[in-house]
């Protein structure tokens, strides 16, 4: 019988990696085009919208970097575990600890001078992402648990304890929000300068970027040259083959999982010095779970994530005012099934097999 | 089954076999590991296809394609890893192929109790398969296979998970199978099991029949270890110049390895080690015989820290280590090849200078980089004779020789390597890479390295080693120097015939 048969691809180029993604979003703008057009709207219409109004405008790239900040930390932290091949998912929760944390500093030491009260911000929010990230990976090593489930359930423990917060203790006349935090707990914006340079009135773009940025760099850096990132290739590879190299793999899983917690709670931290000012509930539209599918999409590269992080804050903004809502959350969602399918692609190549009878 | 013979890459397994099963008798297939007994029932159950040769089943030769084919013909097959569904139950995973769309439970357990009475058996048909024991696995297994009424039933090593009384019943079950007319091919490495269970015995040794067909009346313990483990190999009178000069040496040399006492328990909680204690001298290579599954793997992750120790003492160079992570023990100097090389010893789909550096002596302590790793592995690679153009392959692309020359030369270059443990270094591996092999082992014991060599075949241990032992069921026996070696003693011990 004659057919088609997938056969195992024997060596991974990095160059099918970056094609092979670039295949999946091509699918998933074509899935999208069809599931708009069955809402009755022209795909081409909402696609050149979305990329004009996330990338080609300064107002829309100023709107994208602040959106593509939070991003683009969270998948920055979930590198690392991903590489291990330990599914950190609570990116989400993580980063609503660490908003918190950052808020009750700004909150209990508003006469600290800013500097300070930005690193002790930043600090604390670290601390709890970390914390929070820390809980499943010693589970995962001392119990077996799964850290999915853990980290992910984790995420709800967050938000209502976050709720808490907002809705009781620190909520302002009885709205689900902490009042404005002090001028000095927030980060410089582009518009602070409005006055010497017209030009940037009304640019929301934070330092927070540009933190994020240097942070990818030195991420990017520690990875190629670090021998305990060494540790977490090895270990992602044969965690069997590190055990026996005498490398301490339950200590580089702990590990792992903190910083990549303490990456995501930074992303809180950000979010609420550079955007919003206080904590209220609902701030953040799933930025933990986004990073999720940017993380897959770049391929557990991390230049790769600031480019696919740049890109999904533009169709977050790009997106926001099309009607109906939610072509964002669409496209999301396609994108991360067409990455998912595309493993196959990547990991295997289609042959056409002779009939039986014929070798 | 005629003339039959199977080579794979590398190796013949089977070469012009011979070998014939009555109605209504037990055939036991006896030999070492690697001698060719599964092959040759992978053949016969559908797993394989001989490259020459016939299989005629009541004189019409048949070719058997599938195991499907097998069971239609009447074959069935007990393999050595069971093959059950664990999260079904007993009576379902017995029934499963047979059953009909729809069946009530009351019937099926019904069905199943009828079965297991008639072949004597105990199982709970209502247990869940993954929360039974190994030994009820194996009867469920067997149930499965005897459901169908197969004419020829093949079991590969069963006993290796029984105790004593339930091998009996196994045997006594078999009995009822042949009394109704069936055949049975039982393969075993246990004498005196054979002896109890067969009718008659066929040996295989390296692929080839060595005694075909003889009746177990006739036989008398020590001949049939005698015929598994063949005829001396005369040492090269150099070679035992060497070792009588060396066993002078020995005893003045401080002992750097001492294991007293140890017992390690398998991950089922299974007491696997039962009080092993050895002694290594500095430049020793101590040979420990063995079927697989005698504790060999056990002894291996707990001398290296990847397995818990029960009780009893490691030291090495005098410090105990019992409690030591498995970094800090091959900082000290323990060195490994392990068992499994591509599942253990390296991480596959990184570069072969990346492997060369997996030893935390070997690894660059600062900022890294790929030419660092490249300048480190250059030499390594050079003393194994491997070309310079390997070196950034990823690692899996290798053979299986070279991958393991590979492992060699990076725990061999530890600056302060004392003792190795190298458990099956030359499994699947050609004659050349044996060779190299060995000679690194040589190498090892001439700088002084105590060496731990696990293996099956016993020419290789008796060829190499300074002192000899035998693991069986968690213990050493017959401990003694490999010049002193009696081959028929290491025989019956590795039949598992404890004096």
């Amino acid at each position: 019988m004659s057919g088609l048969r997938l056969v195992p691809r024997l060596v991974i180029t990095p160059r099918r990696q970056v094609l092979q993604s670039i295949v999946a979003l091509g699918l998933a703008l074509l899935v999208g085009a069809i599931c708009l057009l069955l809402a009755g709207l022209s795909p081409l219409d909402v696609y050149l919208h979305i990329a004009e109004a996330g990338l080609f405008s300064i107002d829309g790239l100023a709107d994208t970097a602040v959106c593509a900040t939070p991003i683009l930390l969270c998948a920055l932290g979930l590198l690392l575990p991903f590489r291990m091949r330990l599914w950190n998912i609570g990116g989400e929760g993580q980063l609503l600890l660490g908003a918190w944390a950052a808020t009750g500093v700004a909150l209990f030491l508003p006469s600290w001078p800013r500097s300070l009260l930005l690193l002790t911000m930043s600090l604390a929010a670290m601390a709890a992402g970390g914390l929070w990230g820390l809980i499943p990976g010693v589970l995962r090593v001392r119990l077996r648990t799964s850290e999915v489930l853990v980290s992910l359930m984790l995420n709800y423990v967050a938000l209502a304890w976050l709720r808490f917060f907002v809705f009781g203790r620190w909520s302002e006349n009885g709205f689900p929000l902490t009042p404005q935090l002090v001028k000095s707990a927030w980060l410089p914006r582009l518009l602070d300068w409005a006055e010497r340079f017209p030009i940037l009135a009304g640019l929301p773009s934070h330092a927070g970027f540009l933190w994020a940025l240097l942070l990818a760099i030195c991420l990017g850096v520690w990875l190629r040259r670090s021998p305990v990132a060494f540790d977490l290739r090895v270990i992602g590879d044969s965690s069997r083959a590190a055990q026996t190299a005498g490398i301490p793999v339950g200590a580089r899983m702990i590990l792992a999982m903190t910083v990549s917690g303490a990456f995501c709670g930074l992303a809180g931290m950000i979010e609420v010095a550079g955007v919003v000012h206080r904590l209220q509930d609902r701030f953040s539209p799933g930025y933990g779970y986004s990073a999720i599918i940017v993380v897959w999409l770049a391929r557990l590269s991390p230049s790769g994530v600031v480019l696919v992080s740049i890109l999904f804050g533009a169709l977050l903004v790009g997106s926001k005012d099309v009607k109906p809502s939610g072509v964002a959350q669409l496209l999301q969602g396609l994108i991360l099934l067409t990455v998912m399918a595309s493993e196959i692609g990547l990991r295997y190549r289609l042959v056409r097999t002779l009939p039986k009878d014929k070798i | 089954m005629k003339g039959i013979s199977k080579r794979f890459p590398l190796v013949t397994a089977l070469s012009d076999v011979s070998f014939s099963v009555a109605l209504g008798e037990v055939h036991a297939l006896l030999g070492e590991n690697g001698a060719g007994k599964s092959t040759l029932m992978n053949l016969l159950s559908g797993l394989l296809q001989p490259d020459e040769g016939q299989i005629l089943l009541q004189e019409h030769p048949v070719t058997i394609g599938s195991p499907q084919q097998a069971a239609a013909l009447g074959i069935g097959m007990v393999h050595q890893h069971l093959s059950l569904v664990g999260t079904l139950t007993a009576a379902e995973n017995v029934l499963l192929p047979r059953l009909p769309f729809w069946i009530s439970k009351r019937r099926l357990q019904e069905e199943f109790a009828q079965l297991r009475s008639r072949f004597g058996m105990t199982v709970d048909g209502r247990a869940l398969v993954a929360e039974l024991p190994l030994p009820e696995r194996q009867q469920v297994e067997l149930l499965r296979v005897l459901a169908p009424a197969p004419k020829l039933l093949i079991l590969d090593e069963p006993t290796a998970v029984l105790t004593i009384e339930e091998a009996a019943r196994l045997a006594l079950c078999l009995r009822e199978h042949v009394g109704g007319g069936g055949s049975v091919i039982y393969i075993s490495h246990k004498l005196d099991e054979v002896l109890a269970v067969a009718d008659r015995v066929t040996v295989l040794r390296r692929g080839r029949v060595v005694a075909a067909g003889i009746p177990t009346q006739s036989l008398d313990r020590a001949e049939l270890a005698q015929q598994m483990m063949g005829e001396q190999a005369a040492l090269s009178s150099q070679l035992q110049e060497e070792r009588s000069e060396r066993t002078g040496i020995m005893t003045e040399r401080a002992e750097i390895l001492v294991v007293e006492n140890l017992h390690v328990e398998s991950d089922r909680h299974h007491r696997v080690l039962r009080g092993v204690s050895l002694r290594l001298r500095a430049g020793e290579l101590f040979g420990i015989a063995g079927m697989g599954g005698s504790g060999q793997h056990e002894l291996c992750e707990a001398l290296l820290g990847t397995r818990p120790v029960h009780s009893g003492q490691i030291y090495l160079g005098g410090v105990s280590i019992g409690n030591f992570p498995t970094g800090k023990r091959r900082q000290l100097g323990l060195g490994v090849v392990p068992e499994d090389r591509l599942l253990e010893g390296v991480a596959p789909h990184l570069s072969v200078a990346e492997n060369c550096c997996l030893n935390p002596q070997l690894r660059p302590q600062s900022w890294l980089s790929q030419s660092a790793f490249v300048r480190k592995a250059r030499t390594l690679i050079a003393q194994v004779e491997l070309p310079e153009s390997a070196l950034s392959a990823p690692v899996w692309t290798l053979s299986g020789g070279n991958m393991q020359k590979v492992i060699l030369a990076r725990e061999l270059a530890a600056p302060s390597l004392r003792v190795l443990v190298a458990a099956y270094p030359c499994r699947g591996l050609d004659i050349g890479a044996i060779a190299a092999v060995h000679c690194l082992l040589r190498a090892c014991c001439q700088r002084g390295i105590a060496v731990i060599l696990l293996s099956e075949d016993l020419d290789e241990l008796l060829s190499l080693s300074d002192r000899i032992a035998v693991l069986v069921a968690g213990q050493l026996h017959g401990e003694c120097a490999a010049t002193d070696a009696d081959r028929t003693t290491l025989g019956l011990l590795l039949g598992g015939v404890i004096p």
